[in-house]
């Protein structure tokens, strides 16, 4: 399973949960976000959006839902 | 005409802390090739270039008429019509051409229209004796020239010995085959001159189409090629890679008519503030969960000298002996290059290139493709046939790890056009060096299209 320390600030771990969604952890405090860098649950309140779209993919991954209608723009305004 | 560019000092020039990539090609195991040797830095300027160039249709419409209309552009790869008959459509901006290999083992390209009442000659790809229009029959020899008219009493007025498909003109480079919509256009040869000369060690006419993916992107065609441009997104796009990267430390080549930028593998970047140890940095590079074990590097190896060893051994089966003379640079840096207005050969032996361009007449959506070459052994296997991903289909899905890579570029790109539709800026902030291949492309697009 995927999980990594970020470069800028290597104490803190992103991994995949079992729910498909991403943990964030830094010593006692957690942070539940969405494979974007949405934020769900806990007190770590801010992510880094990529690395949660990274650690989230993982391709032949029957939980992946990349798309989540993200990746569309909204329709053209006159 | 746009303002030229000039010469920078590789030695004074304003550049990244640490080791240049010329310093890192120092610390070969190979010799190393001239063609990395070569700078060529640009003063670029430091103008700014209208948001409006992504946003608006009157923009886009004026590279149909001044860019898409009249320039080179790279159609499809000469393996994909192999034999007589064979055929392929290509696209661009509303436009469709026909690519077809003659009885004679030439290539042509006609539009994409019958000379009757225009109905589209050939809808797919594909391999026919001749090319007769679903419509009402009329036919082409696979050279262009007139064939048939049904019931042709009737067409007394029409001039049989010169009712011929108009012919593009048609160029074939390493491999892959040109063709440009206007039939006045300049040599080829002047618009591929500079590129040529670099890719004399590399020779992709020797490597097969192994995949080619393609997907609609929801953003104007300049953003997602944009985003390939340069290493200096990396910390905020691809920061799981920093410990392996030198994002920017790239260098950044600017000739006449395609332009370079390398960004060195097997190397931290030079943002972070800490040392980052071998091991980590191979842990980063192979994608390796933050508690797994990492190999061992060898004594007396470095990170990128590993790596390359290990790129050596994959493709050696396939590759042969040639993998020896392949030196660590080639086989572990982005070697990115770029070919006006939107072609993307990656240099050495990784085999990527990108190609990028407006979905049909959408100002706010592209085509994104990625076509990997590989070499082989014996006989050349058929080329892949195209990939198109659907919305919701990840890159990672049908390219595994650099597909992972892609998907961050992804995630970024609609929110760019949306941003570029909200912004009360006028024009685009770009830096000096690192996205100087971006000015180059603004610059063209200048030259060619206007403000
Ligand atoms: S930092 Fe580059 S678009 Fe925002
Ligand atoms: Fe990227």
């Amino acid at each position: 399973m995927a999980s990594l320390t970020h470069p800028f600030d290597p104490d803190t771990l992103y991994e995949l949960d079992g729910d498909g969604n991403i943990k964030i952890s830094n010593g006692s405090k957690t942070g539940i976000f969405t494979r974007k860098g949405q934020y769900i649950s806990g007190d770590i309140k801010q992510a880094d959006p990529q690395l949660c779209v990274w650690v989230g993919n993982n391709p032949g991954d029957a939980m992946q839902q990349m798309s989540e209608g993200g990746t569309s723009i909204t329709a053209k305004r006159t | 005409m746009a303002e030229a560019y000039k010469d920078l000092d590789p030695a004074t020039m304003p550049r990244s802390p640490g080791l240049t990539y010329q310093d890192l090609l120092d610390t070969d195991s190979h010799d190393v090739p001239d063609v990395l040797r070569l700078q060529s830095p640009k003063d670029m300027g430091v103008r700014e270039y209208p948001v409006t160039r992504y946003t608006t249709r009157e923009w886009h419409d004026r590279e149909v008429e001044h860019l898409w209309k009249k320039v080179w552009q790279m159609a499809c790869r000469e393996e994909e019509i192999p034999l007589p008959g064979d055929h392929m459509r290509y696209d661009i901006a509303g436009m469709s051409f026909l690519v077809v290999r003659t009885d004679a083992g030439d290539i042509k390209a006609f539009p994409n229209a019958c000379l009757h009442r225009g109905r589209m000659l050939k809808e797919f790809d594909g391999n026919a004796t001749e090319l007769r229009c679903a419509f009402h029959g009329f036919a082409w020899h696979l050279d262009g020239s007139f064939c048939d008219i049904p019931a042709d009493w009737d067409f007394a007025h029409v001039d049989k010995s010169t009712f011929n498909l108009p012919e593009l003109p048609v160029a074939t480079w390493e491999g892959f085959v040109f063709i440009n919509p206007d039939q006045n256009c300049a040599p080829f040869d002047d618009f591929i001159k500079d590129l040529d000369e670099q890719f004399q060690r590399w020779k992709p006419a020797t490597l097969y189409k192994a995949a080619h993916v393609a997907k609609v992107m929801p953003c104007n065609w300049k953003i997602a090629q944009e985003a390939f441009c340069e290493a200096y997104h990396v910390n905020g796009t691809h920061p799981q890679i920093l410990r392996s990267l030198g994002d920017v430390n790239s260098q950044v080549d600017i000739w006449e008519n395609c332009a370079r930028v390398i960004t060195p593998g097997g190397t931290s970047s030079p943002l972070l503030d800490y040392e980052v140890s071998d091991q980590e940095a191979l842990r980063a590079n192979l994608d390796l969960p933050h508690d797994a074990d990492v190999p061992e590097i060898p004594e007396g190896m470095n990170l990128r000298q590993y790596l390359a060893e290990r790129s050596r051994e994959n493709l050696r089966p396939v590759a042969g002996t040639r993998v020896d003379e392949y030196c660590d640079a080639e086989l572990v840096d982005s070697i990115d290059y770029t070919l006006f207005p939107n072609f993307h050969p990656w240099g050495a032996f990784n085999g990527i290139n990108y190609r990028f361009r407006p979905n049909g007449n959408d100002h706010r959506s592209a085509i994104m493709e990625c076509i990997m070459l590989a070499p082989y052994e014996g006989e050349r296997p058929p080329p892949a046939p195209v990939v198109w991903l659907e919305e919701d289909q990840s890159w990672s899905s049908a390219l595994g790890f650099l597909g992972k890579v892609f998907d961050q570029d992804a995630f970024n790109m609609p929110r760019v056009q949306e941003g570029l539709e909200s912004t009360y800026q006028t024009g685009v902030v770009l830096s000096g060096y690192q996205e100087s291949k971006v000015r180059w492309l603004h610059h063209k697009l200048t030259e060619w299209v206007g403000e």
